[in-house]
């Protein structure tokens, strides 16, 4: 170390290059490897999924979590306390919950007794006003270097620096927006340095010769750190802890490299995550070299693969705070166990009646997405006819497949990102389709003349004469979408939404198309295998016997306008897509004979009679289409009939529910609303979600869960080996505690995981967004998705997972998997198991306790009264 | 003129008063005149429509609390207002063009009974280009405020932005139709007031105060220089009302000194609130507000200064040296701005910056003397941007292209016609491309009888016409994809004849007294045809599949730095404005901490 730092000249701050020695460079990729490990991907748009940002941090403990990026970044993992105080009013959060959470918290840090924490936090609740500043007071031990000099000069040079990065990186990234783009080589430090070394905005807003400093940097982005880190005298064993600091302070850009990275694993390529890394570190050396920041590194304690966490105790207001949170999820939890403990009871049983007047063999069996919006169509189907059966699987059906779409070259994963694609399947003409030929022309000609009229309306040459000559065509555009409010009375909407990847085809694209089984056998899934395919399909589902004549296979869609987040309220198991191309694919794939034969040697006989059959779930007008009906026998015409007659009572019912949560003035005005270009809230997509219930549907079919549960179909008699609950845990729940923690950070922490406001959506590259004029990529859901104008619509909890297996099953399988085991034991996730109807607590530390209701005894009204002494003190 | 010509429609009540006895000017403070005299029901019947507007302006003036006391009221008594006065002006507009085509005259005169006086300065003026301008207007205003219904809908603000839409709206609807410069820069004032709250809707964040500041300084600015020309006007008791500025040009009752300072600030106070290079800075940063104020500014608030000129157009043939100027700045905006847009990889940075270069387009227009065409522009920039800004959401999905295949489908003869056509390579497209244009252009201005060489810089116009429908035909024809070459040529035919049809309506509608024809010839628009063929040359190589190399590419690439950072010059202005300081809390910073 001191060897090197002696090279320095001191005059330039710089060191020779050469004089790096490898065991540095070595140092360096090790540090800077495992700070891009800590970082989540953020998908392009097109692409949007829901992720946990913090996914690589459930290692530790969420509340260590939280004061860990606390120590480093303005990142939060509570919720505030103005956003408890809401929830109480709202009465969510009951006194007996507050008091048992109190019970399980390190209160003794700030208080005397229990009874002493429980006033201070009713006190809180009740609105009194914060007397203790310090309490509250929670100062990041390191910030970057520009937020130090934002305070000490006076000048904004983190929203410079973000602004600088962020054009830049807009640029070099720009999937087609720009006519005219920047030169690249495919090194992202390399055409920076070439960009930056002419561009004169930093000297402009005041940042001295660092166009100079730029050209003089060594182009190989490594040294390039190193160097920098010298000059700026970071020590060592700091550089981990600070260029973490760094990369969370741009956490959009850089998790944007993380998915480059991702989705090219398979090819060599440079780490644009590292080359980000040099740009940003050329500002802050920069930075500090113009105003001489040296700051005090021998007071940050730490030691090089340490984290850096903050000393002492978690202040009184974290404290608080996560008491509140534990006490908002304990009540939740409360009602959610108990409602099914009071479905099951043997008194009351709904469901057994539900279960008496099914017919001997139902009518329908039908598929879902554990998607959390499936639940209250599936209770109204159920109602509707007791002889539909409801199912709840992962919407990509188990078929891990990208597709092709007819006459495109780019193909789509339709799978949960988690997992990697096994086979492409290729989306062809069916047979009612007149020719193939003729559809491709079709399509290449609609792509060909797109590019002119790109070009014709934003090149400089042609963009005055495009609008003197076209634009008061859009006056009737202007008057056709505005009007759509007044006019919008038929239910598809008054005029079709252009769809990009049906463009240039027929009107009736969708029947006309279709995913093909042609050309599997060529990538290797040859018959027997997709004979195991359709068994795993089945058996994962648990729908091994017993089939009806129709079994619907249901993806599901949403259907907005001028809504670049649109993929966010897509099925997130299909990576953000449409699942319609899935449930054609497993529909056709079980259909076929000799799959059937296949499966009947496996002893998985389906009568000849079961019928699979697509369809699709529009999230956002609760209709379901039936699709590939006419490759339905004539026979099943009748079924299918008086199914379409269910669905269609069962959609309108589910709107009727819906529309008062979605403030709308009826059924009407919930079908604008997927037409509709100003509408920013079209569906609450998946927000309220809460619990993930893995059982089978008989635990929940009493229950009203109001959108709030994500459901999976299980019976562990099924499955002996515990095979299927180990994938439906490793899996499924997993998805789930992504979305679940993106809603959470999002309504938690929206300053860096909230992409802001809808209103101030402004799209770059055609892969992202930002908010406003510029600054750091927006991740996360937009303000506009989780409240309603006067409440939050997402309360922020911990998924809550209730799994109604024995708990031997579940034990086997979390000492298998020790992610599971950290999501559980550092409380990410809590876990209920229900074992012949009796509900376990899986504890922090592992062990099992039976799970009681005492707390349920204290009802709100104790808690109102209970609450004025407190406010009086 | 057929001054006793019977009005048709009621609503075109305008027409009918017309006495250019009274057309000399007369001074604004001279009460005496005979307002209330014979016809006095005429002023009055004259702001009946436009009383949607006064009460939108009424509605914004109110204080606070009322919008938002009664917020859904509100919002749909601003919606309906926005309406109605659209209705009012299109019913106008039809009446007019119904009254052309039967024989009516083309300019109807002003009102001139109620022009006297000061009370006179502030009546509207009814000619065939105040009411389209109405009704575009009134019509932006609508679907922005309709938009803004649903698209704002939980903002806790949302009472406070349709308060300040209100009195926007309302203001550049009497803006539309103001009679005289001085009811026209009041209006201007107060529809600037409007969108200054509306661009600090998010005033927390620090940039949309930056650029609503910087606005306020260049539109106040502005405002001074149109304070000059009232002055200066007002100082001679001189009528500031359009009408004699346009028909009596040249024996203005004014001195040619107070003639010239009213040309020069006019036309500088139109290029600093219409976004001309270097005071363009403010536009591409007010997308820092919600996105329909976005499409409010760029449709309606900025074209402004433009619509200025085109009123005020009779005034300007004698001042060949400020129109001079305007068109070099108009030239330099469009050029410039055209250059960046293209670079700019957010979508509303890249259409913001496509509002400078149209503005500059306007003012290049306006600078030739081709008032007709500049108002052209103006009312289809203006449907084009608003709803390019509404729908930006879309951004993400590809626009799609018109169904070609199944146009082509539906006529089996020329689906097999195109089927023949021989390969089309560069040289063969390109004569084959320029022959089609040519023909389309020719006969589309033969079909209306207009003659390029008697327009104020009409065959320029052809030219770049010429220039952009060729690069839109050589695009298709690189694609190698024979129907959409085809559709291409088909589509330049349609907008030929659409292009040259609505320079044929603006034409009548605006038809400047005396154009200013000397400057036609002169070495500038030989400069800007030089310009223009500069950006089409160089679109070309830019698309040739083979990227430049040496020196020629270091300078591609040092341009395209200096034009994806608009040439700093909104760097400069945040420098200079003193928006790069923060206030500084005193506070420990957290490394001295420890």
């Amino acid at each position: 170390m001191s060897n090197t730092l002696s090279t320095l000249s001191i005059e330039s701050g710089l060191p020779l290059s050469d004089a790096i020695p490898d065991s540095q460079l070595l140092f360096l990729s090790e540090v800077v490897e495992r700070v891009e490990d800590i970082v989540m991907p953020v998908w392009p748009l097109k692409d949007y999924v829901a992720v946990n940002p913090h996914w690589k941090w459930i290692g530790h403990a969420f509340l260590d979590t939280h004061r860990q990026l606390q120590a480093i970044s303005s990142f939060d993992l509570l919720p505030s306390l103005a956003a408890f105080r809401e929830q109480y009013q709202r009465g969510q959060i009951s006194l007996a919950c507050v008091r048992s959470a109190i019970s399980e918290s390190d209160w003794q840090a700030h208080f005397e007794s229990a009874e002493e924490t429980e006033l201070y936090i009713l006190g809180l609740l009740n609105g009194e006003a914060v007397s203790d500043q310090g309490d509250f007071l929670e100062t990041a031990l390191l910030t970057p270097f520009a937020q130090l000099l934002r305070d000490s000069t006076g000048r904004d040079w983190p929203d410079m620096i973000s602004q600088e990065v962020g054009r830049f990186c807009g640029s070099y990234f720009d999937r087609g927006q720009a006519q005219w783009t920047l030169r690249r080589t495919g090194k992202l430090f390399l055409d920076w340095q070439n960009y930056a070394s002419t561009n004169r905005t930093p000297e402009l807003l005041g940042l001295r010769g660092f166009r100079s400093r730029v050209q003089q940097l060594p182009q190989d982005p490594k040294v390039s750190i190193l160097q920098q880190l010298h000059a700026m005298r970071v020590p060592q064993r700091c550089w981990e802890v600070y260029l973490r600091c760094l990369v969370y302070s741009l956490p959009g850009w850089f998790a944007y490299t993380r998915y480059l990275a991702e989705s090219h694993a398979d090819q060599e390529r440079p780490s644009e995550f590292l080359e980000l890394i040099a740009i940003c570190l050329t500002f802050e050396a920069a930075l500090a070299d113009q105003f001489e920041a040296e700051p005090n590194w021998n007071a940050l304690t730490v030691q090089s693969d340490q984290p850096l966490e903050l000393d002492g105790e978690p202040s009184k207001v974290v404290c608080v705070r996560s008491v509140l949170l534990r006490a908002s999820e304990l009540s939740w939890e409360q009602s959610l166990v108990s409602e099914i403990l009071e479905g099951q009871s043997p008194g009351s049983t709904k469901a057994a009646e539900l279960e008496e007047a099914r017919p001997t063999r139902s009518l329908a069996q039908m598929v879902f997405c554990i998607d959390v919006r499936s639940e209250r169509l599936r209770r109204n189907l159920e109602q509707c006819d007791a002889g539909i059966e409801t199912f709840g699987f992962a919407g990509f059906f188990g078929v891990p497949m990208q597709i092709l779409p007819f006459g495109s070259s780019q193909p789509t994963n339709q799978l949960p990102v988690l997992l990697q694609p096994q086979f492409q399947v290729i989306e062809e003409p069916t047979s009612q389709a007149e020719s193939a030929d003729r559809l491709l022309q079709g399509k290449t000609t609609a792509r060909a003349l797109r590019a002119v009229c790109k070009q014709f309306a934003t090149t400089a040459v042609s963009c005055f004469t495009f609008v003197e000559s076209l634009g008061c065509w859009f006056a009737a555009a202007l008057a056709k979408r505005s009007l759509v409010g007044i006019a919008g009375k038929s239910k598809r909407g008054p005029f079709r939404l252009q769809k990009p990847e049906l463009d240039g085809l027929p009107d009736n694209a969708r029947d006309l198309l279709a995913p093909t089984l042609r050309g599997l056998n060529r990538q290797g899934i040859t018959t027997s295998r997709q004979v195991e395919l359709a068994a795993g399909i089945l058996k994962n589902l648990g729908l091994t016997d017993g089939f009806s004549r129709l079994v619907v296979l249901c993806g599901h869609e949403s259907q907005t306008d001028n809504n670049p987040l649109a993929a966010s309220l897509d099925c997130g198991a299909c990576g953000g897509h449409s699942g319609a191309a899935n449930a054609r694919f497993a529909a056709t794939l079980l259909n076929q004979p000799y799959v059937r034969q296949g499966l009947c040697e496996r002893g998985l006989e389906i009568p000849a009679d079961t019928q699979f059959l697509a369809a699709i779930h529009n999230t956002t007008t609760d209709s379901i289409d039936f699709l590939d009906t006419s490759a339905l026998p004539e026979t099943h015409g009748p079924d299918l009939r008086e199914l379409s007659e269910h669905t269609r009572r069962a959609s309108c019912q589910t709107r009727l529910e819906r529309s008062p949560l979605l403030q709308a003035a009826g059924e009407e005005d919930l079908l604008r609303r997927a037409i509709d270009w100003s509408e920013v809230r079209p569906e609450w997509g998946l927000a309220g979600n809460a619990a993930f219930i893995v059982g089978p549907r008989s635990v929940t079919s009493a229950l009203d869960l109001q959108g709030r549960a994500f459901l999976h179909s299980y019976d562990y008699r099924q499955d002996q080996d515990g095979s299927v609950l180990e994938l439906i845990m490793t899996a499924p729940m997993v998805v789930a505690h992504w979305i679940n923690m993106q809603y959470y950070v999002s309504a938690v922490d929206p300053k860096n995981f909230g992409s802001g406001s809808k209103t101030l959506h402004n799209v770059v590259g055609k892969f992202g967004l930002l908010s406003g004029a510029g600054g750091d990529l927006m991740t996360g859901l937009p303000w506009e998705s989780l409240h309603t104008g006067s409440q939050f619509q997402h309360q922020p909890l911990r998924l809550l997972s209730v799994i109604a297996a024995p708990r031997v099953y579940i034990d086997r399988i979390l000492e298998k998997h020790q992610f599971l085991q950290d999501l559980i034991q550092n409380q990410w996730i809590h876990l209920i198991a229900l074992e012949d109807g009796s509900p376990y607590r899986c504890r922090a530390q592992g062990a099992w306790e039976r799970w009681d209701s005492h707390q349920a005894s204290t009802t709100n009204e104790e808690l109102n009264t209970s609450a004025v002494p407190a406010t009086g003190a | 003129m057929d001054s006793r010509h019977k009005p048709i429609i009621l609503l075109n009540f305008a027409a009918q008063n017309d006495d250019p006895l009274l057309t000399t000017s007369v001074s604004p403070f001279n009460i005496r005149a005979s307002v209330f005299k014979k016809e006095s029901a005429v002023p009055f019947m004259t702001w009946i429509a436009i009383t949607p507007g006064l009460l939108l302006v009424v509605l914004g003036l109110l204080p606070f609390w009322h919008s938002r006391r009664w917020m859904p009221s509100w919002i749909r008594t601003v919606v309906g207002l926005s309406a109605l006065q659209c209705l009012l002006a299109v019913a106008m507009l039809l009446a007019r063009a119904a009254s052309l085509l039967t024989g009516g005259q083309a300019l109807a005169g002003p009102p001139l009974e109620s022009q006297l006086g000061l009370f006179g300065e502030f009546m509207p003026q009814w000619d065939a280009t105040a009411v389209t301008m109405l009704a575009l207007v009134s019509f932006i205003g609508w679907v922005v405020s309709r938009y803004s219904s649903r698209y704002l809908a939980g903002d806790p603000n949302q009472g406070r932005y349709f308060r300040w839409t209100a009195l926007t709206v309302g203001a550049v609807c009497l803006m539309a139709t103001a009679g005289s410069l001085l009811a026209f820069a009041i209006c201007w004032a107060l529809a600037s007031l409007g969108v200054h709250h509306l661009l600090m809707h998010y005033s927390d964040r620090k940039p949309a105060s930056a650029a609503a500041w910087t606005k306020f300084t260049f539109s106040r600015a502005g405002d001074i220089c149109l304070i000059v020309a009232l002055a200066a006007l007002l100082g001679e008791s001189a009528s500031t009302r359009f009408a004699s500025f346009g028909q009596i040009a040249g024996d203005l009752d004014i001195s040619g000194m107070t003639s010239s300072v009213v040309a020069w600030s006019v036309i500088l106070a139109a290029c600093l609130k219409s976004a001309q290079f270097p005071f363009h800075s403010w536009l591409p940063q007010t997308i820092e507000t919600p996105t329909p104020v976005s499409a409010l500014m760029h449709a309606g608030i900025v074209n402004a200064g433009g619509y200025l000129l085109v009123r005020m157009n009779g005034f300007f043939a004698e001042h060949t040296a400020p129109l001079l100027l305007l068109a070099v700045i108009g030239a330099t905006t469009a050029v410039v701005g055209g250059v960046i847009m293209s670079t700019q990889s957010s979508i509303k940075r890249s259409l913001a910056y496509s509002t400078v270069a149209q503005m500059g387009f306007m003012m290049l227009q306006c600078g030739l003397g081709a008032f007709s065409a500049a108002f052209v522009h103006i009312i289809a920039h203006s449907l084009y941007k608003a709803h390019a800004f509404l729908s930006s959401g879309n951004a993400v999905v590809d626009v799609p292209a018109p169904q070609a295949q199944q146009f082509v489908d539906r006529f089996p003869r020329l689906a097999a016609w195109l089927r023949p056509m021989p390969s089309i390579d560069g040289w063969k497209a390109a004569l084959l491309s320029s022959l089609v244009t040519l023909t389309c252009l020719g006969f589309a201005l033969w079909i209306f009888q207009l003659d390029p060489a008697s327009k104020p810089a009409g065959w320029l116009l052809c030219y770049i016409a010429f220039l952009a429908f060729m690069s839109g035909a050589l695009r298709a024809a690189r694609s190698g994809n024979r129907p959409a070459f085809a559709f291409t040529l088909l589509a330049i035919g349609l907008l030929s004849a659409t292009y040259v049809g609505s320079y044929w309506i603006a034409d009548k509608i605006v038809a400047p007294a005396n154009p200013p024809t000397s400057l036609a010839s002169s070495a500038v628009t030989w400069l800007i045809a030089l310009a223009f063929l500069g950006l089409f040359l160089w679109q070309l190589n830019m698309q040739t599949s083979k990227p430049a190399t040496g020196s020629l590419a270091e300078l591609q690439s040092r341009l395209y730095v200096h034009a994806v950072n608009g040439f700093y010059v909104e760097a400069i202005w945040y420098r200079l404005l003193g928006f790069g300081r923060v206030r500084v809390q005193p506070s420990i910073s957290s490394l001295e901490q420890f």
